[in-house]
């Protein structure tokens, strides 16, 4: 019992070092979370409310690109991760030496952050909503192949057996057999991932990728903080939209 | 003598409109030991949360040592509470706290925010608490988590709690209705010699009839929200507890247990 | 209708919605396959990884630590203050409950990277702009979920305290909180990895740390270096990402099912 006092103790001893050498570090006092805070809230008042919607066409048309485009990002993306998926799934993949190399590519992608890929996108594609799709789907196969992946594990290594004893062909396994029983989870998880692609959009577009975290940024570039303000209300809305949307979904589907 | 504790046509009504307690009274003596039967929802648990209101009475009157509970607020319900303890049928101790400070959180009524808030218990408590502990036998067990013991371990570190708020009245909502047979005995034993000690009264409530009978000095029958019996377990009689129970005696054991009054051990006969 | 219809009417609609959308955005068709070669000639150019100005690199990676830290840090503290006015079983007032619980709904739902140009505009690049930003989004999770958590302590344990006669304070710091602690260290560490991770990226929006050096590099065209620096936020967020589970699988029962979360 004393030893785990003992444990405690050390464990809290370290934590609040770290901390305090964080503080320390990066100049940070603890008054300054009020100050900057108030700061940054008196600035939110007198600069950034009340929401001003003037350019509410222009806006309106960078929102539905943000749609349009995490639309397309994730279909796109939920296609190529099955391909990938099926071979960075041990109970499917159809040669064992592609396991290792869909696995690394999955967590290559996963790992690098989709506003990396976006900057360096934009560096050889050009600022735009094609960078930020393309962005998005390295980002959206990073994740979702695992996603799939860890579904078609789940399955009982039984089921493909049996097939295989049918005679049937690894193509013919995948479709009859594996895809149809994993559609639910498939599913749940494309959903998941537009979302999420909403959600992501915002620092994607700040980066240079288009939609309306774009049209933030530029409003704020141009010192139009009620306009940027007005966006942001609509992004809101959009993702608790979406959210709302895809639950209702999930529940019909699932 | 003037009573302890005195109730005075107690009403219970729940927000969803169930008349839990439809105007009881009765009067407690400090020599007294009174066991509270009736069926399951016959209103029990919610008469003895409301003598110190952990559940607001509607209407009526509870006086305890000649103050209101039903009419006190804010500080003034604190400084009664802490004079009341009371056990619980599944013990309700801070499972992830040592055995001691869930002991010592017995004193947190007496202490300020400060103190309470941050533990800063004076060493007197300190020392009573483990003497406490010493006291229901779990000395050695005072620094191991709370979830580490078993059920009648841990009932035995609330009863502890509960002595150290000093109290002036005991209660007990069915504490031995989680516990196996034997467990159950030394439970109530405990019961009985810590609050005949320091001549408290303890009012407890049980299933069972035969436990009831075996250490009360008085019962009170409850049904329905209702008192319909109220006087000596020896005049309890079976027409009395059939109307009670409506039929549906309760029985600890097959063989009945008796109180030795001298080594207050119960053996079974 | 059965359920393999609204799967292929499910699934009939995507498809259907997909080529509806490709028609309504102006990609540039041409320039994805043409951009597609760029980018990888891009890719190509950017090995071998360049050599760095170290001492800067590694004042970055710090940076981006320390923002992390010192946010989430924050975040806890005052998270852990208001998820008790929050917790409808403790709080002490009635209306109280609701309002710091939607309080946190609006923290949460604005985009960390939206505060992050929130504060950066109003406090100024800089490290400063990062543990605010982080500091805020994080509030808004912690306090939902302490509050769940706090909410999830049994009834019995409260009540028992209340009959000792123990006041607010005491009830909170001495059987709510402990008895919600598991849970509590779980969900900080939870949200210590997140935010360890949205620090190397939040350096892009100006707001300090590797981020911005990456930035800087890309600005210069200086391909190799931003390479080197991929590599380093690649090693910080594994490292993370693989410390966070060891330490989940060995100490922690952790907050449930969390495959899927994905930052920007
Ligand atoms: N919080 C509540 N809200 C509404 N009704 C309640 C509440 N608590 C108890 N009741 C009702 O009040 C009545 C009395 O309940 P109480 O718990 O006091 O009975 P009891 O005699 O202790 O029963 P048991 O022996 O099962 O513990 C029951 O009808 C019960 O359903
Ligand atoms: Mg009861």
């Amino acid at each position: 019992m004393l030893q785990l006092r003992w444990k405690n103790m050390l464990v809290i001893t370290f934590l609040v070092s770290m901390v305090g050498w964080s503080c320390v570090a990066s100049e940070f006092k603890p008054v300054m979370v009020i100050t900057s805070m108030s700061d940054a809230f008196a600035y939110i008042w007198n600069d950034f409310l009340p929401p001003d919607f003037v350019n509410w066409q222009h806006m309106l048309k960078y929102l539905l690109d943000t749609i349009y485009m995490c639309y397309i990002a994730t279909f796109i993306s939920v296609v190529i991760s099955l391909f990938i998926s099926l071979c960075a799934s041990q109970t499917t993949t159809p040669v064992k030496w592609l396991y290792p190399i869909a696995r690394g590519i999955a967590s290559v992608l996963r790992t690098i952050p989709s506003t990396v890929w976006v900057l360096l996108l934009v560096v050889s594609v050009g600022i735009g909503l094609t960078s930020g799709v393309l962005a998005m789907i390295l980002a959206g196969v990073g994740w979702l192949t695992r996603a799939f992946a860890e579904v078609f594990d789940e399955m009982k290594q039984g089921q493909m057996e049996a097939l295989r004893a049918t005679g049937a062909g690894w193509v013919h396994v995948v479709s009859q057999g594996i895809l149809p029983q994993s559609l639910p989870a498939i599913l749940a998880w494309a959903l998941y991932a537009f979302d999420n692609s909403i959600r992501d959009s915002t620092i994607i577009g700040m980066v240079g990728g288009g939609g309306i975290g774009f049209y933030l940024q530029e409003s704020v570039k141009l010192f139009q903080f009620q306009e940027m303000t007005a966006g942001l209300v609509a992004l809101l809305a959009l993702i608790i939209g979406i959210e709302f949307a895809t639950n209702m979904l999930r529940r019909k589907l699932l | 003598m003037k009573p302890i504790l005195s109730v005075r046509d107690l009403q219970k009504v729940y927000p969803d409109g169930t008349k839990a307690i439809k105007g009881m009274s009765f009067d407690i003596m400090s020599d007294e030991r009174v066991a509270i039967i009736g069926r399951s929802g016959a209103g029990k648990s919610t008469l003895l949360r409301c003598l110190n209101q952990l559940i607001p009475a509607t209407s009526g009157e509870v006086t305890f040592l000649d103050q209101s509970v039903t009419r006190a607020s804010g500080g003034a319900v604190r400084r009664i509470r802490r004079q009341i303890g009371i056990i619980f049928q599944q013990f309700h101790l801070v499972d992830r706290v040592s055995v001691i400070d869930n002991v010592l959180h017995g004193r947190l009524g007496y202490m300020n925010a400060l103190q309470g808030a941050f533990g800063l218990y004076s060493s007197v408590d300190r020392k009573r608490a483990e003497a406490l502990l010493e006291r229901v036998g779990l000395g050695d067990k005072a620094n191991q988590r709370a979830d580490a013991l078993s059920g009648g371990q841990q009932q035995r570190v609330a009863i502890a709690r509960a002595c150290m708020q000093n109290p002036k009245l005991m209660l007990a909502d069915e504490p031995i209705a989680s516990l196996d047979p034997v467990t159950a005995i030394t439970i109530m034993d405990m019961l009985t010699q810590l609050t005949t000690e320091q001549n408290i009264p303890l009012i407890v409530n049980l299933h069972q009839v035969d436990v009831a009978k075996t250490y009360a000095t008085r019962i009170i029958g409850v049904r329905a929200g209702e008192i319909v019996y109220d006087g000596t377990p020896d005049d309890l009689t079976e027409e009395m507890l059939n109307w009670i129970y409506q039929g549906e005696v309760t029985q600890l054991h097959a063989s009945k247990p008796v109180l030795n009054k001298e080594s207050h051990k119960v053996v079974l006969v | 209708m059965t359920s393999k219809r609204i799967y292929q009417w499910f699934i009939g609609t995507s498809i259907v919605l997909f080529f509806i959308s490709l028609t309504q955005v102006d990609l540039e068709y041409a320039r994805l396959t043409t951009g597609f070669k760029d980018f990888a000639e891009m890719l190509l150019k950017m090995f071998p990884p360049a050599n760095l100005e170290w001492d800067r690199v590694l004042e970055g990676v710090l940076e981006s630590w320390h923002i992390a830290v010192v946010g989430t840090s924050i975040a806890i503290v005052i998270s852990l203050f208001l998820s008790l006015t929050a917790a409808s079983n403790v709080s002490p007032m009635k209306g109280l409950s609701s309002i710091v619980k939607g309080f946190a709904a609006l923290m949460r739902v604005i985009p960390v990277f939206i505060w992050a140009l929130i504060f950066v505009v109003s406090l100024g690049m800089g490290p400063l702009a990062g543990i605010m930003a982080l500091a805020v989004h994080s509030l808004g999770m912690l306090i939902k979920v302490y509050a769940e958590s706090i909410e999830e302590v049994k009834p019995g344990i409260i009540e028992a305290m209340r009959s000792t006669g123990a006041g607010w304070w005491s009830m909170m710091m001495r059987g709510v909180i402990p008895s919600a602690m598991t849970s509590i260290l779980s969900w900080s560490l939870f949200r210590l990895e997140i935010d360890l991770r949205y620090s190397t990226i939040l350096g892009m929006v100006g707001a300090g740390g590797i981020g911005l050096i990456m930035l800087g590099t890309l600005r210069m065209y200086n391909l190799q270096a931003t390479l080197s620096i991929i590599l380093i936020m690649f090693a910080m967020i594994f490292t993370v990402e693989f410390i966070g589970s060891r330490i989940k699988a060995r100490w922690l029962n952790g907050p449930t099912k969390r495959t899927g979360v994905t930052i920007g």
